[in-house]
């Protein structure tokens, strides 16, 4: 399965790089407004006569990359705060626990739309809006392994012989942590995906003219009644290929993480 | 401890988790960029006085936090404020588009559940096989496909293939409703008797409901077959059969109710999904629910609005989690301690 | 493990019974609150005509407070303000609708006496009469609403005697005539606002119109029925109108094709235009709404290169009007020949001195002003809100003023962002309120948001305007209005793009759709022909 994933991801990675190398414009509007595909635009013009081809192909770079930069905050700011959380316990231990699960029952777009409003447009604010959204994921996690395993035997004798808060945390009890996370980030990069795009299509999204799957897709949305299938489907399929490349890796990940876990349980 | 004080402490819980939701909200819009005044006569002759007049009239001229205080103290009496945009109360804004949203996620959870579960107890049984492969990956697929896009694209597909079925709003314009009850046109249709009413109805939920209900069921049945795999691997299963339980009774007496209870917990727990999914569904097919109301409030800055919609969406949320965290209480007493 | 099986299954049934009893309980107090209730009365025997829209946010159907354009043309309908736009291409002279005759103004301008027509009753029978109009006036100042401040130049209102009244004016304002033809200026019937209570009233009006309301589903559609006693004759309605809301200019159209529309009266999409105007069964007809799409140039923004105004010139010379008229709004949006446009009114092409179009010419002025590699300049504007062309256009000027060097960053704003003057240069739409040319002219003086937003403080512009309303004088006012445009031509602070012109979209079995200006809409017109 994962390698099913990693293949897919391969070859929209290609798309991009092609368009890189032979240089490819997304923004000139030169062309014949509104053509369906064709073999010198092979999806098409949009209502700007922009080829589509370059549009979609370029868009990989940056919902990847937005996607990327959302799921760096999330998992950093979440694990730190949910270890430290974990760790100390007691009354902090309560209120950010409190504090991360009122953000949790607020559906994650939602919090990316109130802060996309306020920050504005921009591929760093769009992945911080996005990410921020995340975090309380991340931080239930590494909270519930670090409460898990403060009162194992190791830690106590680690504790005994003198190691200090920072190695207690990060070198003896996250490394339990990692494999969950490993799994997350890689379906959070396909979650991440989506979000970008949902952004986009409500407006919200990268400043245009950025070509951007989901901004494409909303413009697009006004051209169906006139019969212009294309500008709505291709950003649509790439967005779906990308998101299940990262999905089958984290599925399998997240199987092989499982597994190895029952395994432990069974040897008792 | 007794169910009965486990479930006041559960309760009490809701509140400061929906006291810390507004006050991030709050602060939130009032450092956004944007006056809902300007907004709203921004596109008027009105002069600045005139502008400065109704700020002093909404209020927006306190110190803020005087205005947090006005709020706060309104939510407990159940005073939501009033819209800035629209001049009427917010509490009455969302009313009127409550039923629309409720419409939509019913429904579309009343397809998503039988057929997410159904698919997943059908994928367990015959686990490892092509069956199961198949439903996997069509589920898996139909996860990755965002909400607007499989909307925007059945859109596409009804206009091209010339399809009967409406592609946006809520019902027909030649449907002039006498008695709006209770909102929920499917069951003002059936109150009022009135046939065509509700096929009406019925055809302009469709598309929406497939929409969102697919994507919900998609989630379900991974967790469904997880689930059901998981408990036919443990110990008790093995002894039943050996026992010399058929197959079948194995399963439906042993297995899925064991199975179902974290199913449905996680069931429960998707409704922040749902919310977001209804989101985007009702701004594809032009659903005036509270998710639209949502996003145009967020334009215009309306912050009464905004606070209005995110509370009712965490009331939403917390409440759901509050009755399953009670269904399991009341059903597994370990978790009461 | 059995136990456990056995006490579920007990309380399953428990369970199952509870919940069908309570189902049970819901759906007969449902049927029965239902069967109880009242059929409101249906006017069946009139044609109905359902009228599409995906504008007007219709919460709030008070005159005293309804501001949406959607609101505004219902109301139009339902209440007859004192003076009315007479439904006439172009436009000509405001007329007496519930006045008798035009207003006596006194020797300073500040007292107008109006005489009221007789024999008007409100749709709920009671007369019409001087003093409906000053408890309609009262009321509407008291209501605070922002509509209100229309009406902001009367200070108030005596009763003469029964059929005759006088406004008492804080300033000289020859434009009120043109305000009092809104519907928030329009009379209400006492009796219904005493009877009904604020609630009930918001949500149906009563007034004196050719149409009344008579059922209004929030968020979905309003019924119209014709008012039978309407006191012009030659004016009572022959349908009933249904007023549909819908979200969406795609599900618009459709409706419309199907036939589930029998008018689609706002907003359908550019690229629709083309296949609803070869469809043998719709015809459309042209409104110009009067409204006009424009760059805001802030002139105040720390360190920015708009404070010259050379640079500005640049950015005029530089915009290529047609090209976006033609790629984006496919022709029916035409360049702006006027700096502030007003249709019919005061014309005067200030603007052509910047076209045509004059590359060198921008990257001269650039030059001169000390910019030889050409500026950056941010660009913002709303992607939703003024239809999703807004973008298209935004993209189209960026590349038009990349020829002269002019480097333009784009960026989409909310709308309150945008209104608050954060960006340098903004899409802006505008619309004035009534017809008549202070309307748009109180836009650009120093005391308007507007004004505020871009920055501009201008003494020649606000003299003028102000020159302009204290007169009543057409051949004065025509002079000063021009001089207004030439000086804002000038000042280069708002940079037109195209004139706003509204299709109106219809099945061939509708007749009387009539063009209009801005809300004004002469709805009693339409009919329908059954074969």
């Amino acid at each position: 399965m994962i390698i099913a994933g990693t293949i897919i991801i391969v070859i929209v990675l290609a798309f991009d790089v092609y368009a890189h190398i032979v240089g490819l414009d997304p923004l000139v509007t030169g062309y014949q407004t509104l053509s369906p595909p064709s073999i010198e635009h092979v999806m098409g013009t949009d209502q700007l006569g922009r080829d589509l081809f370059s549009r979609v192909s370029l868009g990989t770079t940056f919902s990847l990359l937005v996607a990327f930069i959302s799921v760096i905050i999330s998992v950093s700011v979440g694990s730190i705060i949910g270890a430290l959380s974990g760790f100390f316990g007691g009354r902090i231990g309560q209120a950010t626990s409190l504090l991360f699960d009122a953000l949790y029952a607020l559906p994650s777009l939602l919090i990316a739309i109130l802060i996309a409003t306020m920050i504005g447009p921009g591929v760093v604010n769009t992945g911080l809006a996005i990410g921020i959204g995340y975090m309380p994921q991340y931080f239930r996690i590494v909270r519930g392994i670090i409460l898990s395993i403060k009162e194992r035997p190791f830690i106590e004798s680690a504790r005994a012989i003198g190691a200090g808060h920072g190695t207690l945390i990060f070198h003896h009890m996250m490394p339990y942590a990692i494999p969950s996370i490993i799994a997350i980030m890689t379906l959070n990069m396909g979650s991440g995906i989506v979000e970008v795009s949902s952004l986009g299509f409500l407006g919200l999204g990268l400043p245009p003219p950025t070509p951007e799957w989901g901004t494409d897709l909303g413009r697009g949305r006004d051209l169906i009644t006139a019969g212009a299938w294309w500008p709505s489907t291709f950003p649509g399929l790439a967005i779906v290929i990308s998101v299940l490349g990262f999905t089958l890796i984290g599925e399998g990940l997240d199987e092989i993480f499982r597994a190895t876990s029952t395994r432990k349980k069974e040897t008792f | 401890m007794k169910l009965r004080t486990w479930i006041l402490f559960r309760l009490l819980l809701t509140i400061p988790t929906i006291l810390i939701l507004v006050t991030v909200v709050f602060a939130i819009m009032r450092i956004l960029p944007g006056d809902p005044v300007v907004a709203v006569l921004g596109s008027t002759g009105a002069s600045v006085q005139q502008i400065e007049a109704v700020r002093h009239q909404l209020g927006l001229d306190k110190p803020l936090y005087l205005q947090y205080v006005d709020y706060v103290g309104g939510l407990f009496r159940g005073d939501f404020g009033y819209s800035m945009v629209r001049g009427d109360p917010v509490a009455r804004e969302l009313a009127d588009h409550l039923p629309q949203t409720i419409e939509l996620t019913f429904w579309s959870m009343l397809l998503a559940i039988p057929l997410g579960i159904y698919s997943g107890i059908f994928a367990a049984k015959k686990a490892g096989g092509k069956i199961d492969a198949s439903i996997r990956i069509g589920a898996l697929v139909r996860w990755c496909i965002p909400v607007f896009w499989f909307g925007l694209v059945l859109q596409i597909l009804v206009v091209q293939l010339r399809l009967p079925f409406p592609i946006a709003g809520r019902a027909s314009p030649r449907f002039v409703r006498v008695a709006q009850v209770t909102g929920l046109y499917v069951v003002d249709a059936i109150l009022a008797g009135d046939a065509r009413a509700l096929v009406d109805a019925f055809a302009h939920l469709a598309l929406p409901v497939v929409t969102l209900g697919t994507f919900m069921a998609a989630s379900l049945t991974k967790i469904a077959r997880a689930n059901i795999v998981d408990v036919l691997g443990e110990e008790y299963i093995k002894v039943a059969s050996l026992k010399g339980c058929s197959d079948e009774r194995v399963f439906q007496k042993h297995a899925l109710p064991n199975a179902l209870i974290p199913i449905l917990t996680y069931t429960g727990l998707q409704v922040a999904m749902l919310l977001q999914g209804a989101i985007l569904t009702e701004t594809v097919f032009s659903w005036s629910g509270l998710g639209a109301l949502l996003i145009e409030a967020v334009s215009y800055r309306d912050f009464n609005l905004i606070q209005g919609c995110v509370v009712l969406f965490a009331l939403f949320v917390c409440i759901t989690n509050l009755i399953v965290d009670i269904s399991y209480a009341v059903v597994d007493p370990r978790v009461r301690l | 493990m059995l136990a456990f099986w056995v006490v579920c299954e007990e309380m399953k049934r428990s369970y199952l019974a509870i919940v069908g009893i309570i189902l049970i309980a819901i759906f007969t107090i449902s049927v029965g609150y239902y069967a109880t209730k009242p059929a409101p009365r249906q006017p069946r025997q009139y044609p109905t005509v359902v009228l599409g829209a995906t504008v007007g946010i219709l919460t709030n159907l008070d005159p005293g407070q309804a501001y949406g354009s959607g609101d505004l043309s219902l109301n139009n309908v339902v209440f007859d303000p004192l003076y009315e736009v007479p439904p006439i291409f172009p436009a000509a002279k405001l007329a007496p609708r519930l006045a008798a005759s035009d207003p006596i103004v006194s020797a300073d301008s500040l007292h107008w006496t109006i005489a009221l027509r007789q024999g008007v009753k409100f749709q709920d029978g009671t007369p019409f009469n001087a003093t409906a109009v000053k408890f309609s006036f009262d009321r509407m100042k008291d209501l605070k609403s922002y509509s209100s401040w229309i009406l902001d130049s009367v200070q108030s209102i005596d009763i003469v005697d029964l059929y005759t009244v006088r406004l008492n004016l804080k300033y000289p304002n020859a434009a009120l005539k043109g305000a009092l033809t809104m519907p928030v200026a329009a009379p209400v019937s006492p009796s219904a606002v005493n009877r009904m209570g604020l609630e009930s009233f918001q949500a149906l009006p009563v007034g004196t119109g050719p149409f009344k309301y008579v059922e209004w589903v929030k968020g979905d559609h309003l019924t119209l029925a014709p008012f039978e006693d309407y006191w012009n004759m030659s004016r009572v309605p022959k349908v009933n109108v249904v007023y549909k809301i819908f979200s969406d200019s795609a599900a618009l159209k459709l409706a419309l094709e199907k036939g589930d529309v029998d008018i689609a009266w706002n907003y359908i999409a550019f690229s629709d235009y083309a296949s609803l105007e070869t469809d043998p069964s719709i015809k459309h007809v042209v409104a110009a709404q009067g409204s006009q799409q424009l760059l805001h140039l802030n002139v105040g923004m720390p360190d920015s290169p708009l404070h010259d105004v050379r640079v500005r010139k640049a950015i005029a010379f530089s915009i290529d009007q047609k090209e976006i008229s033609e790629k984006i709004y496919h022709g029916v949006y035409t360049p702006s020949e006027e700096t502030f446009f007003l249709p019919g009114f005061y014309p005067k092409p200030s603007w052509t001195q910047y076209k045509p179009t004059n590359i060198a010419k921008a990257k001269e002025l650039l030059n001169a002003a000390g910019y030889p590699n050409g500026i950056d300049v941010t660009l913002a504007f709303n992607p939703v809100a003024f239809g999703r062309e807004t973008g298209d256009v935004a993209a189209l000027i960026r590349e038009q003023l990349g020829r002269a060097d002019i480097r333009v960053t784009l960026r989409t704003a909310e709308r309150a962002a945008l209104n608050a003057g954060q960006f340098e240069m903004s899409v802006g739409l505008v619309t004035p309120d009534y017809l008549d040319a202070d309307s748009v002219a109180s836009f650009v003086t120093s005391h308007s948001w507007l004004a505020r937003k871009v920055r501009l403080n201008d003494t020649l512009v606000d003299l003028l305007a102000q020159q302009a309303v204290g007169t009543t004088d057409p051949a004065q006012r025509e002079k000063t209005y021009g001089d207004l445009q030439d000086r804002l031509a000038n000042l280069v602070v708002f940079v037109p793009l195209v004139n706003v012109i509204t299709y109106q979209f219809y099945r061939t079995n509708v007749i009387g759709v009539l063009p209009y200006y801005f809300q004004y809409t002469p709805w009693w017109t339409i009919d329908k022909k059954t074969s």
